[in-house]
This record gives structure tokens, C-alpha cells and sequence, in this order.
């Protein structure tokens, strides 16, 4: 009852955005009940067929159900966003909350990596990580990981340096906590917040970058249905059957829309007076 | 000295980060599952060769001095040669940047020209319908993939219509008709008053410069609404108008001429974001600038051109920062005491 109540959900964009990646769940939950056909069957006598009652958005080069491989796709785009995510936020909040609670030399030889990382161009990084450990899914959403963390280190040691000099991280010492366990244990978790208003933030720009490598080639490989990789094989067909490009993209777009009003949504609740443009 | 003391210390900092990135690259050259040597002699090569040829290309020296002589040849210039064109990357670079650097500039233009006026439009109707259409453009143009965007663009303007020229930066007859002054095909040709060719380019020019444009767009309005906002809520706007100055002097007279400053930071970082962004839209455009040429060497594995133009597009990047940081105190005579 009261999640439906929650800020996020009475503004409407967040809403709608809730909504987007309600549906990109759901859809990927329940792929194999709602795709009419396998993602990867091939029917060399159907391709390229327009969209139509048999195939709703049409057959691809190989006559394979588009429709079938966007829902089948929604799971390759969650599986990035969510490994990115389980990747970066621990790795960036622990490196920024070692570096806001030491202080001192550890704590400018952390940030000044991050600032390095930080301002680097990442999609190019990416990409030459990625040319070289092999194009994959996996590697492409290793380099994204690689490329990604320094924002979450700067949260969390934003938000350290505000908690270290309280007075329950005092107790805590006085009562022989070591350091490792306050900053696991009483640091870390207090993070949480921020970061996961970061990651709300950062999903749409993962979904993007995750395309793009795949759109590349250096993304997941054929046949996986991954919507970028998608959209590329649909470029030499776009004048006469626009269909097999078009639909990946939009449902790329749709994703990234979905975690962009989540994150405006989030940033607006939490931050009324910014009211976000 | 508090100025000399801030750009020392952001020379410093973008040192470092150029460091950062040779590190960065050179662990990369190295994680290539390819040997150099065998892949430069063939892996039937006698032993006393390969051992001849890894002494030098340097690969039997430790690490470290290994990566000193990259650091000492990638801050000369010398990137190695493309396997691909067979020529040294940096003469490749040097061919291929301005095509991206007319293409970054066109969209930044694009993104001042509509982003600003849209961005104080809805500072100044805020919450109303103005605000919302242009919240909802700008959402679009964070969210849209812009090599969609840039196909479907191609596939309605190009194909469909007929309103622009395709892919590529000039129809194949008017290629090498200016001499190359800027290396912006557009300004070359007005330069040598060549109209058909300045239009041809423009035709060219617009499609990509606008598709690219729009992610610049969104983030200028984004940025100009909010210090907008921030500026029209302030005492001496409110003096202002109690005074009786017309609205429009408030506007564009006090508040805009008070965001100037840190518009101009959002502006160079925006066009940093634009080069890369350019790696896309040059793909689908088949633009021949730094991004496809990127591209097409990651596909033939040409490592040297990849890295070569990776740490180009670094350097790049950070001057802009840099640039933008240093911008600051030159433009706000506040900012300069305000840091000591």
C-alpha cells in the first residue's frame, strides 16, 4: 500500500519511468511466455518480412521474429545494467570510503586515480579496453565497469568525510571496533542512499554505452538478441525494410528513457528545490 | 599569487590524469592476446629471428623501461604505424581530426544556438507549458541512441525526402576541389568562394551536426535553466524589477549576463563529450573523422591506431577541462581571490 504512496511515484515522470522499468522487467521475466517464436529460429523463406499479424514487428535477414528477439534482448540489457551495477557501486564505495576515513596520504593517492578515471573519455576507453581483451558481452561490460566507478568513490567519500567525525563513529572506536568493521559496517551502509541515486542516474548512460559497443560489434556476438548488436545487423536493409533497425533502437531508447525519469524523479524528490529541468 | 597557484595546480592535475591515460593505454597495448613479434614475422620464423625482432621492437627490456620509452614516444607524437593504411598514425590523425573537429564545432553551435535561448525560456516560465515541452526535449536528447537517431535520420531526410546529402562529408566529384586551410570542408570552401561546394558540404554537414547536436542541446538547456533559476531568484534581480527595468532587460541584461561564467565551463565540457560522441555518428554517417578511423581499427584489431587515437582524444579532453577550470578565474574576477 504505501510504496504506492512513495514521492517517486506522485511525480509523473517518475512514475512513468517506474512504470517503463516495471514493463522491462516483466517482459524479461516472462520472455519465453511471451515471445511467439525462438529468438535464434531461423526461416530463410520468412526474412525480412514488414510487421503483420504472424510477425508483429516484422522478420529480420535470417527470417527470425523481431518482436521474439527485442523480448529476449530485454534480459541481455538487464543482465548489463544490473553486473555493472554490482560491480561499481562496492568497488567505488569502498575505495571512496577508505580514502574519506584515512585521510591523509591514502586518501589523496585514491582520489587523485579517481580523478584521473574520472576524466578520462570513457565510451573511447571502452572501446580500446574492449578491442583488446576480445569483444564479448562480458568484456563489454567489464570495460563499462572499468570506466564507471570513479563517480560512486567521489559520493561515498563525499559522504564519509561528512560521518567521520561524528559522534557514533567515536563510540564505535572507543568500544574497540576496528576500522575495517566501522567502515563496513557503520560507513558503508550509510552510503547507500546517495549511491543508489547515482546508479538511478547512471543507468540510462550504461544502457547507452552497452548499445553502442554492441551497435560496434564489441558488444554480445551474433546471435544473441542484444538490441545494439540488433540494430547494426538491421543498417543494410534501413531504406526498404526500416523495421529490423528501427524497433531495437526504440527499444533502446525506451529503456534508457525509463532509468533517465527515475533518476530525474529520485534527484526531484530528494531535491525539491533543484526541481530538475 | 592565488591565479598562478590555481593554474599550477591544474597544469598538475592534468598532467597527472595525461599520465594516467599512458599508464592506462599501455596496460591495454599490453593485455593483447596477439603477439607483436610473431604477428610482425609469422609464427614459422626461426628462433634467432624472433629473438632479433622482440630486441627490437624493445620487448626484451623490464617493463618499466618499457613504458618509458612508450611515454617518451607517445608525448613526440609517434604512435607507431597503422597496420591498416601503412602509415604512421600520427600523419593519420592529422588527416582525420579536422573532419571530427568540424563536426563537434557545427553541433556545439547547434546546442548554444537552440540550448541557451531554451534553457532561459524555461527558467522564466517555469512550470509552465514552455518548461515542460523543453524538459521533454531535453530527456530525449539524454536518452535517444544517437546511432539510431542517426539512421532514422539518414532514412526519412535522406532517402525518404531528399532534403539532405547521405553519408560521407562531400559528394566524391567535389573531393580535394578547395585547398585545405582549416580542414573544415565548410569554411575552406568559403574561403576559396566555391559556393557549390560550400553548399554540397553544408547538405553534408547538417544531419549529423544536428543529431550530434542534440545531446549538446539537451545539456546546455539543462545547465542554462538551472543557473537561471538560481540567478532569478536573487535579491538585486528582484531590485531590478522594483526599480522598473522591463523584463526583458532583467532577463537577458542582469540575470544571463551573470550565468555567462559557468555556461561557458558547461559549453567546453560539452563539446569534450561531443568528440566522443562523434565515434557513433561518424560510424553511421560514414564520416571520415578521428571516431571511424578509431572504429574501423578496432574491427582489423590495428592496435596502434586505436591507442594512438585514444590518447588524442584524452589529451583533447582533458585541455578542455583544463580549459574550462582556467576559464573561471579569467572570467569572474570574484573567482580569482576567492581561492587562495
Amino acid at each position: 500500500m504505501s510504496i504506492l504512496r512513495h514521492p517517486l511515484l506522485r511525480n509523473p515522470l517518475g512514475a512513468a519511468g517506474c512504470v517503463l522499468i516495471a514493463l522491462l522487467v516483466f517482459v524479461a521475466l516472462i520472455a519465453p511466455l511471451l515471445a511467439p517464436y525462438s529468438p535464434l529460429a531461423q526461416d530463410l523463406t520468412q526474412r525480412l518480412l514488414p510487421p503483420g499479424p504472424a510477425h508483429l514487428f516484422g522478420t529480420d535477414e535470417l527470417g527470425r521474429d523481431v518482436f521474439s528477439r527485442i523480448v529476449y534482448g530485454s534480459r541481455i540489457t538487464l543482465e548489463i545494467v544490473t553486473l555493472v551495477a554490482v560491480i561499481i557501486a562496492p568497488v567505488g564505495v569502498m575505495i571512496g570510503v577508505t580514502a574519506g576515513y584515512f585521510g591523509g596520504f591514502v586518501e589523496s593517492a585514491l582520489m587523485r586515480v579517481t580523478d584521473v578515471f574520472l576524466s578520462f573519455p570513457k565510451l573511447i576507453l571502452a572501446l580500446a579496453l574492449v578491442a583488446a581483451i576480445g569483444p564479448s558481452l562480458e568484456n563489454a561490460i567489464l570495460a563499462i565497469a572499468v570506466t564507471s566507478w570513479p563517480a560512486y568513490a567521489r559520493v561515498a567519500r563525499a559522504e564519509t568525510l561528512s560521518l567521520r567525525g561524528a559522534d557514533f563513529i567515536a563510540a564505535a572506536r572507543l568500544l574497540g571496533a576496528s576500522h575495517l568493521r566501522i567502515l563496513l559496517r557503520h560507513i558503508a551502509p550509510l552510503c547507500t542512499a546517495s549511491v543508489i541515486v547515482r546508479l538511478a542516474l547512471d543507468m540510462a548512460g550504461i544502457v547507452l554505452t552497452a548499445a553502442g559497443l554492441g551497435f560496434l560489434g564489441l558488444g554480445a556476438q551474433p546471435p544473441t538478441p542484444e538490441w545494439g548488436a540488433m540494430l547494426a545487423a538491421g543498417q543494410p536493409y534501413l531504406t526498404d525494410q526500416w523495421w529490423v533497425a528501427a524497433v531495437p533502437g526504440l527499444a533502446i531508447l525506451l529503456a534508457s528513457l525509463g532509468f533517465n525519469l527515475i533518476g530525474d524523479g529520485l534527484r526531484d524528490t530528494l531535491d525539491p528545490k533543484a526541481g530538475a529541468p | 599569487m592565488p591565479f598562478a597557484r590555481t593554474l599550477a595546480r591544474n597544469l598538475l592535475a592534468a598532467a597527472a590524469t595525461i599520465l594516467g591515460l599512458l599508464i592506462v593505454t599501455f596496460v591495454i597495448g599490453r593485455l593483447l592476446p596477439i603477439d607483436p613479434v610473431l604477428a610482425a614475422v609469422g609464427d614459422r620464423a626461426p628462433a634467432d629471428v624472433i629473438a632479433r625482432v622482440r630486441a627490437e621492437m624493445g620487448l626484451d627490456l623490464p617493463v618499466y623501461e618499457q613504458f618509458f620509452i612508450y611515454v617518451g614516444k607517445a608525448l613526440t607524437g609517434n604512435f607507431g604505424e597503422s597496420v591498416l593504411t601503412a602509415r604512421p598514425v600520427i600523419s593519420d590523425i592529422g588527416r582525420y581530426f579536422p573532419a571530427t573537429l568540424e563536426l563537434a564545432t557545427a553541433a556545439t553551435l547547434i546546442g548554444i544556438l537552440l540550448g541557451v535561448p531554451m534553457g532561459v525560456a524555461s527558467a522564466v516560465r517555469r512550470g509552465q507549458w514552455p518548461d515542460h515541452v523543453i524538459r521533454v526535449v531535453s530527456l530525449f536528447g539524454y536518452s535517444v541512441p544517437v546511432f539510431w537517431l542517426g539512421l532514422m535520420g539518414l532514412l526519412v531526410f535522406y532517402a525518404k525526402l531528399g532534403w539532405v546529402a547521405g553519408p560521407g562529408r562531400i559528394d566524391v566529384y567535389y573531393e580535394d576541389l578547395v585547398p585545405a586551410v582549416t580542414g573544415a570542408l565548410a569554411i575552406d570552401s568559403l574561403i576559396a568562394g566555391n559556393m557549390t561546394v560550400f553548399v554540397n558540404a553544408l547538405r553534408h554537414l547538417v544531419l549529423p551536426a544536428s543529431i550530434l547536436g542534440l545531446y549538446s542541446l539537451a545539456y546546455i538547456a539543462r545547465m542554462t535553466r538551472s543557473f537561471m533559476i538560481g540567478e532569478l531568484s536573487r535579491d538585486y534581480i528582484a531590485a531590478a524589477r522594483i526599480k522598473g527595468l522591463p523584463e526583458r532587460r532583467v532577463i537577458w541584461g542582469h540575470a544571463f549576463r551573470n550565468i555567462l561564467v559557468p555556461l561557458v565551463t558547461v559549453i567546453a565540457l560539452s563539446y569534450g563529450a561531443l568528440l566522443e560522441g562523434s565515434v557513433l555518428t561518424e560510424t553511421v554517417f560514414s564520416w571520415p573523422g578521428l571516431g571511424r578511423y578509431i572504429t574501423n581499427s578496432l574491427l582489423s584489431a590495428d592496435m596502434n591506431a586505436v591507442l594512438g587515437g585514444t590518447i588524442v582524444v584524452g589529451v583533447v579532453f582533458v585541455g578542455l577541462n583544463l580549459l574550462a577550470e582556467m576559464l573561471y578565474p579569467v572570467l569572474d574576477p570574484r573567482a580569482r581571490s576567492a581561492r587562495a
